[in-house]
């Protein structure tokens, strides 16, 4: 097993109270497999994803083993060593793109981020713009100007250009259309033999994920069901 | 056979000059159910928001058409009558439920709003009437909460009931379970039918949903690229589609033991409307394209009204 996930629990604090938005879950992912997340809105799907990858506060009392290495989910630093194992690509594509940014400083931004000096970072990012069906031409163009399909696949070559051995794939074909929804899972599946991916696949649509998955995790209100 | 309750004819709409939709024509009879579908952009939702008059002002324009509505051409109403048309005859259901009812109004309020037409002493008892073909189990108490208090599902079904209080012949559904969550969208679509059919409406359902529009409606018009490809029984349509478009949309819908490799993406992406030209739109991304494609279609203004027979664009 590649990642080991035992009683993640999230609690959410505002006026109205506390919600219990993870309770007690425990997982595992083999290399290689597609494991979705199936289950209504709301029930925790992308809490969980949001909680691997530290973007929300893990309770008291769980454990996160990654590539065989224990990672202190309560520690901010330890989920850089996170990130660069394991990214994620967003719902919305009009939304998870900086609009003032060009597709090569979108693309190039987790690199820099990690350290790695802005030639490589360029030459990578092209490489991986390349790889995800978008030309050289399209490297200085902003967001607008591409369609649906076409921004998720940005948003795409964004989480693999640090070569991650997980993508975490949060509803990204829920905003597009059937005909675009089956390239992008086709240019998932190739992304995944070539980049030798293990995914986490949340989904609300059942026929996408039996299509998608290996293995399927039922949530309900935070819980396994 | 039934009467006819409607029929778009020719019906082409312009977006700042631009035109995005091409001579629509299109029919639907009492009490039937007709669906819209079509991907992001193909003009499904510009055709029927033509027919109450709800388009953009002034950037769009209605270039050429008819829209007859029991016998009135609607395009030669006057604003007043148009508003009456509004209210009585035509109901709308839109996507997004929260967006369609006003935040800091009482639901009670806003379901009078909708029967203003009606003698005061009938209001209370319709909307109680309508309240419970809708499935809520405490009418007092949903009149006096706000949107804020309910689910999505909730506020779809009041939408549902403002949309068929004052008992229109026509209800326009656009994409009225995209917001939904899945569990929920077949109750809503099944209470939005069961509720149309007890009153005597038609609706026009506008979707991008294949196994939505097969469910549940009678018959179907594919649109590609501003034009209708394709129109005819929901069964015909779905078992022997005629368009190569058609075709290939229904290769790429996911549905039970389909595997990735018997999805088929259709290659390229859809003409932007200012590329629009007089041949067939989706000769570019089409397997059986040739010559001629280049020059010629069928138009869709061809059908006679009343005709319903299973009709293609395609010259091939």
């Amino acid at each position: 097993m590649i990642l080991n996930v035992q009683n993640l629990s999230v609690t959410f604090r505002s006026k109205s109270g506390i919600v219990h938005a993870l309770k007690n879950i425990c997982f595992s992912l083999g290399k290689g497999e597609v494991l979705a997340l199936a289950g209504e809105s709301g029930s925790g799907k992308s809490t969980i994803a949001n909680a691997l990858v530290g973007l929300v506060p893990w309770e008291k009392g769980g454990a996160y083993e990654l590539f065989g290495e224990k990672i202190n989910p309560y520690q901010k630093k330890s989920f850089s060593i996170v990130r660069s194992k394991m990214q994620m690509a967003f719902q919305d594509p009009y939304s998870s793109l900086n609009p003032r940014n060009t597709v090569m400083e979108i693309v190039a931004a987790p690199l820099l981020a990690q350290g790695i000096s802005k030639n490589e970072a360029t030459a990578k990012a092209k490489k991986m713009l390349d790889l995800v069906g978008l030309s050289n031409a399209d490297t200085q163009k902003f967001p607008h100007a591409f369609s649906g399909g076409q921004r998720q696949r940005i948003g795409l070559a964004r989480a693999l250009v640090l070569e991650p051995k997980i993508l975490i794939c949060d509803e990204i074909t829920s905003a597009l259309d059937v005909s675009v929804q089956a390239q992008i899972l086709h240019l998932i599946n190739d992304l995944r033999s070539e980049l030798e991916l293990s995914l986490i696949f949340i989904s609300h649509d059942i026929d996408v994920m039996e299509i998608i998955a290996s293995r399927v995790l039922r949530l309900k209100n935070g819980e396994i069901s | 056979m039934n009467s006819e309750l409607l029929s778009v004819r020719n019906l082409s709409v312009a977006f700042n000059d631009v035109q995005v939709t091409d001579k629509v024509c299109f029919d639907i009879s009492c009490g039937e159910i007709f669906a819209l579908m079509g991907e992001s952009g193909c003009g499904k939702s510009v055709s029927a928001m033509a027919i109450p008059r709800l388009l953009p002002h002034p950037s769009a324009k209605i270039v050429c058409g008819e829209i007859i509505l029991e016998g009135k051409n609607l395009l030669e109403l006057s604003s007043k009558d148009m508003y009456e048309i509004r209210g009585k005859k035509i109901g709308c259901v839109f996507q997004e439920p929260m967006q369609a009812l006003n935040p800091v109004v009482s639901i009670g309020t806003q379901l009078l709003e909708a029967v203003r037409f009606m003698p005061k002493e009938n209001r209370l008892k319709r909307i109680k009437e309508l309240l419970a073909k809708a499935q809520f189990k405490d009418p007092e108490r949903i009149l006096k909460s706000y949107p804020h208090e309910m689910s999505g599902g909730m506020l779809q079904r009041i939408v549902i009931c403002i949309a068929l209080a004052p008992k229109p012949s026509l209800v326009i559904a656009d994409e009225p379970t995209t917001a939904l969550d899945a569990n929920i969208q077949t109750a809503v679509m099944d209470i939005l039918k069961d509720m149309c059919k007890s009153e005597n409406a038609s609706m026009l359902l506008i979707t991008h949903n294949a196994h939505l529009a097969a469910k549940y409606a009678d018959r179907i018009a594919v649109m590609y690229a501003g034009q209708i490809a394709e129109i005819g029984k929901t069964s015909d349509v779905f078992n022997t589609p005629k368009h190569p478009y058609t075709k290939a949309l229904l290769k790429v819908v996911p549905s039970k033991g389909k595997t990735l490799s018997d999805l088929k993406p259709i290659p390229g992406s859809v003409l932007s409307p200012k590329d629009f030209d007089n041949g067939c739109r989706f000769r570019f991304r089409c397997e059986f394209a040739k010559e001629e494609c280049k020059e010629l279609r069928i138009e869709n203004g061809e059908l006679r009204i009343n005709d319903k027979k299973h009709w293609s664009s395609c010259i091939l």
